[in-house]
């Protein structure tokens, strides 16, 4: 019988450990190849990579760093202040969105409802060209908050808080109505301190959405300072050649602080990823 | 605080739910619903510069049969979508179904290791594939092909179909950990009875994975294709990376939305951008419907 599994075991093994190196793979390359100096050398190279040890340095990070006036840490900064922006706002308004949707019966209470989900269901492409006109007469183009206001109130998030809200005790309101407390007050000063692990999941969630977002900041972003990290570093590829040695050092710049986040909180990035999809 | 205060508006029990919506309302309102009839308004007008509009009627609509990127963009978009879809459910199923084993070893790792690349954007991923793809005889792909034996080619700009086969492996890459973890939680779901219940009555493991892993796993497998379909049909990034600023060649890996975006910021041609847009829009909508008739997602969003 435990032969049997034997077998089982050394093919899953061999599969998903290819299966990995297939995930991993492009990491290691954009790390290692980040530390050579002479790109010639990453391209004749190809897939077999051959570094020497006095093929590395850290040449193209300086080179990053000292780049048109240290633009790269524009960018950085730039990615940082909307991630922040961004996931503060959409959580503060999702939250009492969803809460209030769950915990409250009214008049329009279905169709809300309706309308949510089927705002899912829509991608921002489609209205990205009302939405940059739009922002344009706000004259939001160009601005941190021509970049997080359209989104601040997701629909994904408010569904979340939705779902988490089911579980909050309704007992605790009446005690509280009972004692005089507003609603409001109900929210801040009880019911938001218990919801705090979804706060923590969503917060994860939404950052990293903000931090790896592309199209939007593309379209309002219009000068080179104010660009974000992914804006940024995607004018570095362009049709007649690239400039690989700051892609290959920002690209793994960037992509630092969602690894610190992940490994830090795996559990909660994958019980969270998981509440859209299983719930439903 | 004395209970005999009175309560101001906005925290009366009746009021105070508009009050927590209103965000939600506003935002719609805002950034939605003003946004599409704004859209529907933009596609009757010729556009030029960012003041001059003038009322065109169907004028937009009817250049939409002489355009020439339409077609590959939308046969694009439709075949990058099966693609991805095809992918996406059938890996995403099997890894799922290995993670899920106990007999497996190291599980923990292979599914960090598998879902690590869902953490990057997609100009990352692209900085690799694009090299990944590229034609000269040591990139990583045509060295694999020559160790195989098979012709080496410049991927990115020689047919269609191998311009796709890029688009869909460089979206597997970020995607298939997502989607592995979502039937890994479906199959997590399922009761262990089912399973007891099975080898009990001798079931194999086929038999096993055909009459309870995927009739249990129906929910999250109309819940990825439906995520599969929308990713697939807005697909904008992944072209955008690979041929760097849209510069798609001959209608390779020109998708519907990177078409969309070609007309409006580099052509400046908002009017017929915002005619492409609406069709997209109606187009999707109608995958919508034929989702919720024939899927019956949403009905139990709807009760709960």
């Amino acid at each position: 019988m435990k032969k049997k599994y034997i077998g089982y075991r050394i093919a899953t093994t061999i599969i998903f450990s290819l299966l990995s190196a297939c995930a991993l793979g492009p990491f290691v390359y954009l790390l290692v190849a980040s530390f050579v100096d002479d790109m010639s050398q990453v391209f004749k190279n190809g897939l077999s990579l051959k570094i020497r040890m006095d093929m590395l340095s850290i040449n193209n990070y300086i080179l990053l760093f000292t780049k048109d006036n240290g633009l790269y840490f524009s960018w950085y900064k730039n990615s940082i202040i909307i991630t922040l922006f961004y996931t503060a706002l959409s959580l503060f308004f999702s939250s009492l969105v969803g809460y209030g949707i769950t915990m409250y019966d009214f008049k329009f209470k279905k169709l809300l409802i309706v309308i949510i989900l089927s705002t899912m269901m829509i991608p921002l492409e489609i209205l990205m060209l009302p939405l940059y006109r739009e922002m344009l007469s706000f004259r939001l183009l160009n601005t941190y908050t021509g970049v997080v206001i359209p989104f601040a109130v997701s629909a994904f998030a408010i569904y979340f808080f939705m779902q988490y809200a089911q579980t909050l005790p309704k007992e605790l309101m009446d005690a509280a109505r009972v004692d005089g407390c507003g609603e409001f007050r109900i929210y801040f000063q009880i019911m938001a301190p218990i919801m705090i692990p979804a706060f923590g999941t969503m917060a994860i969630l939404q950052a990293m959405t903000a931090w790896n977002d592309f199209l939007w900041p593309l379209i309002v972003m219009s000068t080179n300072r104010n660009f974000t990290l992914t804006v940024g570093l995607q004018t570095y590829l362009s049709p007649y050649g690239n400039n690989y040695n700051a892609l290959f050092a920002g690209a793994v710049l960037s992509v630092i602080p969602v690894m610190i986040l992940f490994l830090a909180n795996q559990k909660t990035f994958i019980s969270g990823l998981t509440v859209g999809g299983v719930k439903g | 605080m004395s209970g005999y205060r009175k309560k101001r508006y906005f925290n009366m029990v009746k009021k105070a739910p508009y009050f927590f919506t209103l965000p939600f309302i506003v935002s719609f309102a805002m950034f939605f619903l003003y946004p599409v009839i704004f859209m529907f308004v933009m596609s009757f007008q010729r556009i030029e510069g960012l003041d001059s509009w003038a009322f065109v009627g169907f004028d937009n609509y009817r250049r939409i049969s002489s355009d020439v990127n339409i077609k590959p963009a939308i046969t694009n978009s439709i075949l990058f979508t099966i693609g991805i879809l095809v992918v996406n459910v059938t890996l995403g199923v099997l890894i799922a179904v290995g993670l899920n084993n106990r007999r497996t070893l190291f599980r923990n790792a292979f599914r960090s290791a598998i879902y690590l690349p869902a953490l990057t954007s997609i100009v990352v991923a692209g900085i690799f594939f694009r090299l990944f793809f590229g034609g000269g005889e040591n990139t990583p792909l045509n060295r694999l092909m020559t160790i195989l034996h098979l012709p080496t080619r410049e991927w990115l700009y020689d047919t269609q179909l191998t311009g796709i086969f890029a688009l869909v492996i460089t979206a597997t890459w970020r995607w298939l950990g997502t989607n592995s973890l979502y039937f890994l939680c479906g199959l997590q779901s399922i009761p262990d009875e089912l399973f007891e219940a099975a080898e009990i009555d001798g079931a194999n493991s086929f038999q096993r994975f055909w009459n309870i892993i995927i009739p249990g796993l129906k929910p999250i497998l109309i819940f990825v294709s439906t995520t599969m379909v929308y990713g697939g049909l807005r697909m904008f990034g992944e072209s955008y990376v690979l041929w760097p600023r849209g510069s798609t060649p001959g209608g390779i890996g020109v998708t519907m939305v990177l078409h969309i975006y070609k007309t409006a910021f580099t052509s400046f041609d908002f009017g017929y951008a915002s005619a492409l847009s609406v069709l997209l829009f109606i187009f999707l909508i109608l995958i919508n419907i034929i989702f919720i008739k024939f899927l019956g997602i949403g009905k139990q969003e709807g009760s709960a």
